[in-house]
Order: structure tokens, then sequence, then C-alpha cells
């Protein structure tokens, strides 16, 4: 962030805080409502989903260097957002395609392995690629007069993208091919017998995945100006996962909600901290085990909001009447 | 219509079926009797192509059909309702029903099968919007039965529709089997432990005894057999 911003009015400085917070919280639901796809709807346990969103990341901030500089912003933008998708898909599809035949614990140890291998490969190996480097500004210059704009801008995009996968995912849990993914997350050998290809469907269903997570991270290079390596650790996968987890395998409105509960307490406790800004692993470690005794399928468990509230609504009217 | 010829089946090591030699004509109803680990579940499967055989032939009209993979056995019209029903819980009885038509693009067609299957058992139409698992057992037996009739098969193998199935049900279930068998003109290979019952539905029989085929007969002459009266029908 440039020094301008220090001498900003406070009003201002709480409106970039409060975008750049919910922003994250976009991103991270985003991240979250892809891997539960996986993990959730396709009961495909992976571990390699930072790896996705370094790739989009990475392949978007590549290509943006790359390209001649003059061409018109809003058309790089999107451009190396694609391309970001496509090399994270890339990924998903290099790991997927073997190891999908793989059950459980063996697919999360895979993917773990993948997720660390490509970041820890690309960071390290010479190919053009300085571990961290500077994302050119493609749709406009930002300085501290005009951050604002930039940030609302890119929290149109973000909101528009999480109501794009919610509305993705709505239809195609519904559709014949979603069914027949949830057909075989539960019974691979009785979808196999009604003509299902199990391997192809759950392909399908972590390529999706991969891509969700590979855009969210070619949206976040375009946005944070620069990536490194140190943000696409380990952490980010439990994070991801912690969401998932806290906001129910397959939920949609469970995994929207807990993005944004964790990241609230997260920063909360942050500034609570002082000294100790670490207290996030409390929290995290806290939370799974309180979830595990409370609420162990998440906050919904596979329902949605609006599922609970009906529900809550039809009790209250059955207890007034008694 | 359906050829077994000399089929060797291992798990690992271990030798599940010998020489297995079976055929099933067109239109016919024929069933396999034996007991526990006899290997007529590993026969089925291997017929829909979840196991492949070392050894042997498998044809289904004049076709090859050993070593496909169990999606293409499907499309070329051998359904099997699995043991244990294996029924999606997660899913609506309709959804389920509609898994079965999933390879069927006609929409036309999927419609067609449904109001067959669902005039064949009428209870499926009723909870038609509650999930599988609310079923009871023999209601489950016949969703699994009807998902397997909406791929639109020419053979149905049927593992073991009787397990844990109220006897009153066992018999509802025997007659829709008959009527399938009718007025459908599906072709039927049907695995079963309750001989009796088998045995008084199917036209032709097969005996499996650890894995070989120790008896092939009509059935009234299988149910007069003393061997067999003695093993199977105590």
């Amino acid at each position: 962030m440039d020094a301008g911003v220090l001498q900003l009015p406070l009003a201002i400085k709480l409106d970039l805080w409060l975008t750049d917070q919910v922003i994250l919280v976009g991103l991270f639901a985003l991240l979250a409502l892809s891997l539960n796809l996986i993990n959730g709807w396709g009961r495909m346990f992976s571990l390699g989903h930072h790896g996705f969103y370094f790739l989009g990341a990475y392949g978007a901030a590549w290509l943006t260097a790359a390209l001649p500089t003059g061409l018109p912003g809003a058309l790089v933008f999107v451009t190396t957002c694609l391309f970001g998708m496509l090399v994270a898909t890339a990924g998903g599809l290099l790991i997927g395609v073997p190891c999908l035949r793989l059950r459980g614990d063996y697919l999360a140890i895979a993917t773990l392995g993948f997720g660390e291998g490509v970041r820890l490969v690309i960071s390290n190996a010479d190919v053009r690629v300085p571990p961290g480097f500077t994302v050119p500004r493609v749709l406009f210059e930002v300085n501290s007069s005009n951050l604002l704009m930039y940030r609302l801008l890119f929290l149109g995009i973000v909101i528009l993208l999480v109501v794009g996968v919610v509305l993705l995912i709505r239809n195609y849990v519904r559709s014949s091919a979603g069914r027949a993914m949830l057909a075989v997350a539960q019974d691979e050998r009785a979808a196999g017998l009604l003509g299902i290809n199990p391997t192809g469907s759950k392909v399908l269903v972590f390529l999706m995945g991969s891509a969700i997570a590979g855009l969210a991270g070619a949206v976040y290079a375009h946005y944070s100006g620069s990536v490194a390596p140190k943000d696409f650790e380990f952490v980010l996968m439990v994070t991801i996962f912690l969401i998932v987890v806290l906001g129910g395998l397959g939920s949609i409105s469970g995994c929207i909600l807990a993005a944004f509960l964790l990241r609230a307490t997260e920063r909360g406790l942050g500034m609570v901290g002082g000294v100790v800004s670490e207290w996030w692993q409390v929290e995290f470690a806290l939370i799974l085990i309180l979830l595990m005794i409370f609420r162990p399928n998440g906050i919904f468990g596979p329902r949605e909001l609006t599922d609970v509230i009906r529900d809550w609504r039809q009790r209250r009217r059955a207890g007034s009447k008694a | 219509m359906l050829i077994l010829e000399d089929v060797d089946v291992y798990y690992g090591n271990v030798q599940a079926l010998h020489g297995v030699s079976l055929r099933v004509e067109e239109g016919e109803i024929v069933t396999l009797i034996g007991s526990n680990g006899a290997g007529k579940t590993t026969t089925l499967r291997t017929i829909s192509g979840l196991q492949s055989p070392r050894a042997g032939k498998i044809t289904f009209c004049g076709q090859r059909i050993d070593g496909m993979p169990a999606e293409k056995i499907v499309g070329l019209g051998i359904a099997q309702s699995p043991e244990g029903r294996r029924i999606f819980t997660n899913l609506t009885v309709r959804e389920n029903l509609q898994m079965g038509a999933y390879l069927e693009r006609d929409k036309s067609k999927v419609r067609e099968r449904l109001e067959r299957v669902e005039a064949l058992f009428p209870r499926l139409q009723e909870r038609a919007s509650q999930p599988g698992g609310t079923l009871s057992g023999g209601e489950q037996q016949m969703l699994a039965i009807g998902r397997a009739l909406m791929t639109g098969p020419r053979l149905l193998l049927l593992d073991e529709p009787s397990l844990g199935i109220a006897p009153i049900l066992v018999q509802e279930i025997f007659r829709e089997i008959e009527r399938i068998n009718r007025e459908l003109g599906t072709t039927i290979l049907l695995v079963e432990q309750n001989a009796h019952i088998a045995l008084r539905l199917a036209q032709r029989g097969y005996v499996l005894e650890t894995g070989r085929i120790v008896l092939e007969d009509a059935c009234p002459a299988l149910q007069k057999n003393p061997q067999v009266r003695e093993a199977y029908l105590g």
C-alpha cells in the first residue's frame, strides 16, 4: 500500500479497510465453495486446493507481465483471468486423472503433495518467474486518491463471481450430471451399474473445483498487485477446509456464512491480541474441537440457510398452536 | 442371448469361479442358486463388468462383453439390481429412478419408462419425493429393481431380491418380477439363496457350489432332484 494512504481521513481509511476485508471474505468464499464441490458434494477428500489458487494467481500474474503493454486493460484482465483458470484446470487434470481412483486418505495425501509441490517447484525453479513479483495494474493506475474506487471495482467483481458460482453449483447439483455426482459420491459401484462413469464424473467435479479456485487466484493476483509464495502456504488450505467443515459439507449458504465468520473473528482476535497476533491458531483449533463435539456436520449440515429458516418457522407455528 | 463359457474369476490369488458356463435365452427366467459364498454374486458382477474374468468368454447377443467397463455394458442392455439394494439414500425416490435413465437422452422415453415402473410399483409413485433412505427394506428393493428397469434393459440381473425382506413383501416382489418378464418381455437372470421361491418362478436353473456349476436343469426337475432337495429345499 502506498504511503499516501496514511494521510487519508479516518472515514476513508475505514472504508478502504472494510472493502479489503469483504473482498478477502469473497475470495475465501469462492475457494470454500469450490472445495465444497469436491469435498462436500463430490465426497472426495482433497487437500490441494491452495495449489490451484496458486496456479491461477501465478498464471494470471505471469501472463499479465508477459503481454505487451498498451492493450486495453479490461481485455488483459479478462484474458489473464481465463488463463489463470486454464492453468489451474490443467493442474487439476494432471493430478486428478491419475489420483481420483484413490480413496479417502490416499487421495488427501496425493492432493496435499500436489498443492505443496507446485508452489515449492515454481518458487524455486528458474522459470522466468521470480518467486514473488508485482503484477502490473491493468484496469487503471492506482494511487491514494482512487484506491477506494479500485477496491470497490474489485468488490463488485468478487461479488459477481460469488453469485455466479453459487448459481453454477445450484444448477449443477440439480442437473443430471450433478445428480450423477451425488450418486457416485454415495456409491460408485451402484452408479457404475446405471451407466455412469464414476471416474469421469469425479474428474469433472474436480476440474470444476480447480477452475474456480484458479479464477479466484487470478482475481487475487490482480487485486493485490503482487504475488509471493508465502501467500499460498498450507495454512491457507487449512483455512479453506475449516470454512467448508464449519459451513457444512454440501451447503452453499453455510460456506459463505462460515467464510465471513471465520474471517471476522480472525481479524477481531488479531486486533485484541496485540502482541500475540497469532491468536487465530488457537481459534482454529478450538473451532474444530467444538465443531466436532456440538455440530459434527457443520453449522447447517448439508442443508441451506433457507431450509433452516423454514423449519424454524414451522416449529414456531406448531409451538404457538400448542 | 447371454453366454458364459469357462469363466474363471479371481480375487487376488483366490479363485472365486472355476470354469463357469451358462446360457440365458431371450425371454427366459433363469435362476442361479447356491449357498453363501458359492460365487453367485461374483457371477453377476462379472457379467456386469464390475469384475474381469481371468479366463473364459462372455457374449451378449453375439458381442464379447468380458473386460468391458460396467457403464458400457449397461448401454448394451444389461441392468443389475445389486445385492443389498444399494439405492442412493440422499436422493429422492424419483431421482433414484431418474438416475437409472442416465444414459437415455430422449426425454419422452424416460417419461414412458418412469410411468411403466411406477405402474409396476405404485408405492414408488406414492413416495416419489421422499429420500430413498426413508423407505422400508422391501420398498428399497422395489426401488432398486425399478431403477434397473429405468435403464431400459433387455436382460435384468437380480441379486438376492428376497434378502432381508418381510415374507409378505417377498411374495409381492416376486409377483412383480414375473410381470416384468411377461409384460415387458425382459429376460431375467435371478440369483437367490431362497431356492424355494426361485425354483417356482424360473423356468431353468443352475446350482453353483464353491465356484463351480454342479447342476443344470429345468426347474421342475431341480425341485424333484434329491440332491437339491436335501441341500437347498430342506
